[in-house]
């Protein structure tokens, strides 16, 4: 609907906006607002429940608009169901900004078959990459990458070594996309296009894009909580937005959507404040869908000679000279440049430093044409890589070192790398904890620097062991054939050592349990138990490298293994990764190798070898936490038992008793934890009223909206995952909404990714207007 | 979505006036332009200007301040921080360095690095850290999500780093596998 005039609704557009809407007369945001409108009936006594009326569609252009800002405020109010979620989405926006959506399998489908759809006009089928570049753009598809971090010579190579393994597509934010561009080698594979996204495309950023990448540009249009996603058309390239998705209408130039897929958490004529200006005529291409050129955010407009424009309709042609770009007016004749000269004009971009540049004419031209007589004050970029100022060098010793006996932390912080044999070791460590380039299946690129280290021992025994232990944790990464080979090999080299291994790498070797099938680790079980009586409670020492494996090995075995194939235990204790990572930091400072095997139970369903039930030693007799200790592994395992259907009711009541007998007093707050699993477990609902006041005893503060919630929450996440269903149903939505909000855990490799990203990869204003808007509409 | 721009007349003309006064950082690079280069654009926010910034990675404390490339010593800065880079000599062994506060801050220096000048040091014990719009902050250390109400940020780096220096704090009753 464009500006009032609305046209007959097609049938699916009809059969899904009903479907919403039903949905969205459940929730306390989205009620009134229909019934202000009229399109829900309801008797006074309310004995009668809501329904739609009959001529809805008439009625639904008068539904208020609901804005981002109202939806901020509670977003709980929103939200129609808390089953079947399969999609957790967030709004773009600044700190504090943003809101987290929900959404489930159908709308997911949807989602992936609208951008396939449209990929598809340019050739780009599911079997063709998408390469996300110089972004903090995740990989959507299986097999698409995403490459972050600084824009390094290193970068570039990663670049152009993934297009000569795999012809892909780029996507990225243009201005970012045409940063890189302005570097690229002479030499570049060939790329199937270039998708820009998530910033307003300039002209000149499409002319250096297309003529530096010598590909097609692509400009992508998605707003991710309303669903509105749109690419443009290889023929005529106008924007085509896809109507299976959302139902548009255009009022006033701002895109009104409704979610034509999203019934848990529906949002009815979102007004996101992105501007658009509808084309008149059909598409000469002849899509059906409607076609519009998008203007940018309402909030973005800049007053021009020519009155206020959105961002979108000011032209910023390709000057003379000049790569690529940006403006900032920051008062009234006072503006900011900042421009990357054209590197095949170095003549321009590289005077003496006494001459003037001949291209800033072009420039100021362009700012008095747009904004009036004003003050120019242009930064030009260096016209090559920023020239890496290197980090003091260290020594392998050093390297080892600080990795063995300190932190990761250490290390990296230092951008530091060992000059000697450590080198190649170093690196693909780093690029295992702090991945400058991450997709699903792991990116060839990394495949092929753990080959490589497999195929290079090193003659120093110390550093042989670094290797085969990061050859181990990077079983956690690898797809499962190549981690299985990888083991075997590792382990081999390991069991062949000439020299005594350090216990740490021995323990690593165990560690793949978690992830690789028994009997494929049971030989490194074997080698521990043949000679001597394993005493499996034994509290071991973890070093940095042990403790990131351990983590490792959980996010793999978690993101690798599908929810339908878990053990019983674990497909009622979800999110999983949360009880993991809870566990060891519950266990971290007395860790034995019965807590492995019982990690390795949860996930596998089975162990490598048999934990003895009866573990009894001097030292757990001594120490007062090690009763603790194997009273909680005995109950874990009887949890396990009865998850399995084994009639061990009675036991596991012995077992809770023998636990409760046994915890501290200051760890009160993991037998709570306990009790949670147990009656997940057990298939016994929470009840809100018993566990609101027990999560804010022990997490004070956790159902603040403005804050983030605290580490500590960790092993709670399944307790309070499994309260928003009964939340929900007592009609507490805003509390259900932050349940769903908290009890997550994101993958280890996305954070990582997203940390090293946010420095570098960020979105950027690329025509900005400060001062206040004089006489503007709206 | 498109990047929001958040707009604040009377922040943004204290933020120029900041900026004519010469309290802001002179710009990253060393330009030859002949017009008054005041900063670079884009920040979120109108009285930010995105600078170049490097780590100071000496072994020990602190690093040389010199009142030219390899001149006399007119201060110093201390391991870890992280400065403003201005430019560097011919040879690319000096930078010249400033704090995120500018010359402003060069009579009184920092608590913690009292003797904070602008000036030249030896660039070996420079990271590069890329440009930012604030001072950066250590690796880790800075949220990983866009809003303060999402899911826990799950700093990997930083927990598995915690959970080995528990698990190395703990007594006695350490054993290694070898002792088995």
């Amino acid at each position: 609907m464009i500006d009032g005039q609305q046209p007959a609704l097609s049938a699916f557009v009809q059969d899904r906006l009903e479907a919403v809407l039903r949905a969205a007369m459940e929730t306390p945001g989205n009620r009134p607002r229909l019934l202000a409108a009229g399109l829900v009936a309801a008797s006074f006594d309310g004995a009668e429940k809501p329904r739609l009326v009959a001529d809805w569609a008439e009625r639904f252009g008068q539904i208020p608009i609901l804005t981002k800002a109202e939806i901020r405020q509670q977003p709980g109010q929103f939200l129609a169901s808390v089953a079947g979620i399969t999609y957790r989405g967030s709004t773009s926006g600044s700190r504090g900004q943003a809101y987290e959506f929900f959404a489930g399998a159908d709308w997911n489908q949807a989602r992936i078959q609208a951008r396939d759809r449209s990929l598809a006009w340019w050739g780009i089928s599911p079997a063709v990459p998408i390469l996300n570049l110089n972004s903090r753009l995740m990989p959507g598809r299986v097999g698409d990458l995403a490459l972050g971090g600084p824009l390094s010579a290193e970068m570039l190579a990663g670049l152009v070594e993934s297009l000569r393994h795999t012809p892909s597509a780029l996507r990225g934010y243009p201005s970012r996309l045409c940063e890189v561009a302005s570097l690229l080698p002479q030499e570049l594979p060939p790329v199937r296009a270039v998708i820009c996204t998530g910033e307003p495309l300039f002209d000149h950023q499409k002319h250096l894009l297309e003529a530096a990448f010598q590909a097609p540009v692509v400009n992508e249009y998605g707003c991710h909580e309303s669903a509105a996603f749109g690419m443009t058309c290889p023929e005529a390239g106008r924007l085509h937005l896809d109507e299976h998705r959302c139902f548009y209408e255009i009022l006033d130039q701002h895109l009104i959507t409704t979610d034509l897929w999203n019934e848990t958490m529906p949002l009815i004529r979102y007004q996101s404040g992105d501007l658009v200006q509808p084309y008149a005529t059909p598409c000469p291409c002849g899509r059906p869908d409607p076609t519009v050129e998008i203007l940018g955010r309402m909030e973005d407009r800049v007053t021009t000679l020519h009155g206020l424009l959105p961002t979108g309709k000011v032209p910023m042609p390709p000057l003379p000279g000049i790569s690529h770009y940006r403006i900032q007016r920051v008062a009234p004749g006072q503006v900011l440049a900042w421009a990357m000269g054209d590197p095949t004009c170095q003549r321009e971009v590289s005077p003496s430093p006494k001459a003037p540049y001949p291209s800033q004419d072009a420039l100021k031209t362009w700012v008095q044409n747009t904004f009036g007589p004003s003050t120019v004050a242009i930064t030009w970029a260096e016209s090559g890589l920023a020239e890496s100022i290197s980090p003091v060098p260290w020594t392998d010793d050093q390297w080892q070192t600080v990795i063995t006996q300190q932190s990761l932390g250490a290390w990296l912080q230092t951008g530091a790398m060992p000059t000697g044999q450590a080198q190649p070791i170093a690196a693909l460590l780093k690029t295992l904890v702090s991945p400058a380039v991450i997709g699903q299946p792991l990116p060839w690129a990394i495949q092929q620097k753990i080959a490589h280290l497999a195929a290079a021992p090193t003659a120093d025994p110390a550093l042989e062991a670094l290797r085969l232990r990061v050859l181990l944790l990077a079983t956690s990464v690898l797809p499962q054939a190549e981690a299985l080979d990888l083991y075997r090999q590792t382990l081999d080299r390991l069991q062949t050592a000439a020299h005594p291994l350090p216990a740490a790498a021995r323990f690593d070797s165990l560690i793949p349990s978690l992830h690789l099938p028994s009997n494929t680790t049971a030989p490194a079980w074997a080698n521990l138990t043949t000679s001597k009586q394993p005493n499996f409670w034994n509290v071991w020492t973890l070093d940095p490298l042990n403790a990131h494996h351990l983590l490792a090995a959980f996010d793999g075995v978690i993101h690798r293994q599908a929810p339908q194939k878990r053990s019983p235990v674990a497909q009622a204790l979800t999110p999983l990764l949360a009880v993991l990572v809870g566990d060891l930091r519950q266990w971290a400072s007395e860790f034995t190798l019965a807590h492995l095997l019982h990690w390795i139970a949860l996930v596998q369903g089975k162990t490598p070898v048999d934990l003895p039930t009866s573990a009894s030693t001097k030292s757990l007799d001594t120490d007062p936490l090690r009763p603790f200790a194997k009273a909680w592994l005995t109950w874990r395992q009887r949890l396990i038992q009865g998850s399995l259907g084994l009639n061990c009711d009675a036991a596991l009541e012995q077992d809770w008793h023998t636990l409760q007998a046994a915890t501290p007093a200051d760890q009160q707050a993991r037998l709570w934890i306990e009790r949670g699993y147990g009656q997940r477990v057990q298939g016994q609902p929470l009840d809100p009223a018993q566990w609101l006041p027990i999560l804010d005893t022990h997490i004070p503060g956790w159902l603040d909206p403005a804050q983030s919630p605290p580490a500590g929450i960790t092993p709670w996440l399944p307790i309070v995952q499994a309260l928003a269903q009964p939340l929900h149903n007592q009609g507490q939505v805003d509390l259900a909404y932050r349940c769903l909000q908290v009890a997550a855990l994101a993958p280890r490799q996305q954070m990582a990714f997203a940390a090293l990203t946010q420095h570098y990869n960020a979105k950027q204003a690329v025509l900005v207007d400060l001062l206040p808007w004089q006489g503007a509409e709206g | 979505m498109f990047l929001k721009q958040w707009k604040g007349a009377v922040v943004a003309l204290v933020g120029v006036l900041l900026s004519f006064a010469g309290i802001k950082p002179a710009p990253a690079a060393p330009l030859a332009e002949p017009e008054p280069t005041l900063a670079q654009a884009a920040c979120p926010n109108e009285w930010q200007t995105r600078q170049r910034y490097a780590r100071v990675m000496t072994e020990r404390d602190p690093l040389r301040i010199r009142a030219t490339p390899n001149g006399r010593v007119i201060g110093s800065v201390p391991k870890g921080w992280a400065v403003v880079v201005l430019e560097r000599d011919p040879s690319g062994q000096w930078t010249k360095i400033t704090s995120h506060f500018g010359e402003y801050t060069d009579t009184a220096g920092f608590g913690s690095a009292p003797y904070f000048r602008t000036g030249w040091v030896s660039s070996r014990f420079l990271r590069d850290l890329g440009e930012f719009c604030e001072k950066p902050m250590a690796m880790g250390v800075a949220p990983l999500v866009a809003s303060a109400s999402t899911a826990p940020a799950a700093d990997w780096l930083a927990l598995g780093d915690e959970i080995a220096q528990t698990s190395q704090a703990q007594p006695v009753l350490t054993q290694s596998m070898d002792q088995e």
